[in-house]
């Protein structure tokens, strides 16, 4: 394997190994990058088992005719499906993937607006009536999600340990969320209470580590407004003028000191501008 | 704790590497190759690996076979592939030929990231692929992935 790029060839022989860990877009280029890569994208099933769409540029590209022609290569035998942010999607056509490859047993498709809850309970029910192998269902961003839905779809999966749906009823606002349980074994809230496990608009947590914040404790508030345990807050970098740290997601927000390896926030860099 | 029996694995350019067997044995190729060996199952010829990869590939079977539940399992996981694609390329390589599932995962998944947004052309750069498509093949792709422009 050269290092010079003016002596290209064949692919290495580890790049074919490579291609059942890449998702769809990088599994689309790389059948075009040479006649043999190619060939073993279109004469192989291997690669095409696991589909992994992540559609996240300003437009949604991949339409329903596409997804049909790409799950065409999976010869019935495509394992698990994730779609994220595919806007274009439509009920119909995560239908006809799923009647087409009833061995699935992982569906994600978060933020794909144009499926519905409907839609997402006929495809399930079709997997159900080949024997039960959905293990995973993600559904977070699918609108107008209610309890009703959730209790069918609990009903269709059959749900234990090893099985699981992200969106659940929360057990405080009884709404359908994403609902979390606490990362510690005890906390202040599963002292008095007797549990530590609801949406997040019920129950605050650290930005960072997902623990409980603001019962009975201090609160402490990032400068991008998102609220921070005791420990997180004090392992952060903060702002010279206001010492409110970043959390680590929105660390792009930091206004760097010229000169210095410090910053201020936007805020405050905002006050003195 | 080491067990007294030990393997000594030879790569294709002639290296031997002396192992203790419970390492060796996370190589399920080599697991095999025990199990059915005959007389002289104490040395094991591994001639798809060079004597450099052999020595990463081993270094990886100790962590994990002596140490399994240690809490810097994570870290020296993430440590162990920050190398050079080549380097990368011959481990994700040889963990398929000798059969050791979590270091071909590992090394194939991190290869798998350096493709992350490329374009077919960037690709072509990173792993020094050449473009052997006749123009008319090339059009007919070009058409075939319209759809799939940066936009």
């Amino acid at each position: 394997m050269n290092q010079d790029s003016s002596n290209l060839g064949q692919p290495h022989e580890s790049l074919y190994l490579v291609l059942p860990y890449l998702p769809l877009f990088e599994l689309l280029a790389m059948a075009q990058t040479c006649t043999s890569l190619n060939n073993a994208l279109n004469n192989d099933v291997l690669p095409w088992l696991n589909i992994v769409v992540e559609d996240t540029r300003p437009r949604s590209r991949v339409t329903d005719e596409i997804l049909m022609r790409i799950t065409s290569k999976t010869m019935g035998r495509l394992k698990s499906l994730v779609l994220v942010n595919c806007s274009k999607v439509t009920d119909d056509c995560l239908h006809n993937v799923v009647f087409n490859n009833p061995g699935i047993n992982k569906l994600r498709v978060p933020q794909c607006t144009s499926l519905t809850p409907e839609g997402i309970i006929k495809a399930v029910t079709t997997l159900n009536q080949h024997n039960v192998t959905l293990k995973t269902l993600k559904i977070n961003g699918i609108s107008n999600i209610t309890k009703e839905h959730l209790q069918t779809l609990h009903s269709l999966l059959n749900l234990d340990d090893s099985s699981s749906i992200d969106v659940q009823i929360c057990p405080k606002c009884d709404e359908p969320r994403m609902v979390y349980d606490c990362p510690l074994e005890t906390c202040d809230r599963k002292r008095a209470t007797g549990s530590c496990r609801g949406c997040k608009f019920c129950i605050s947590r650290c930005k960072e580590c997902g623990k409980c914040v603001g019962f009975g404790d201090e609160d402490y508030e990032a400068a991008c407004e998102d609220m921070l345990c005791e420990d997180c807050w004090i392992k952060l970098p903060k702002c010279e003028f206001c010492n409110k740290p970043y959390c680590n997601k929105h660390v792009y927000k930091q206004c760097a000191i010229p000169g210095s390896s410090h910053f201020i926030c936007e805020a405050c860099c905002m006050k003195i501008l | 704790m080491t067990s007294s029996k030990t393997i000594v694995l030879r790569s294709s350019d002639g290296a031997t590497f002396e192992v203790d067997e419970a390492v060796a044995l996370h190589s399920l190729m080599i697991k095999h190759r025990i199990e059915t060996g005959g007389a002289d199952s104490t040395t094991i010829d591994v001639p798809e690996v060079t004597g450099n990869t052999l020595s990463k590939v081993i270094e990886y079977c100790k962590k994990h076979v002596e140490a399994p539940n240690s809490d810097d399992l994570k870290s020296f996981d993430t440590d162990f592939v920050k190398v050079d694609q080549a380097v990368l390329c011959h481990l994700a390589k040889a963990s398929y030929y000798m059969n050791i599932k979590g270091l071909l995962d590992l090394s194939s998944k991190t290869i798998a990231d350096m493709f992350k947004g490329k374009t077919v052309e960037q690709i072509r750069e990173t792993f020094h692929i050449k473009n052997d498509f006749t123009p008319e093949e090339e059009e007919e792709l070009r058409k075939e992935n319209s759809w799939n422009l940066f936009v």
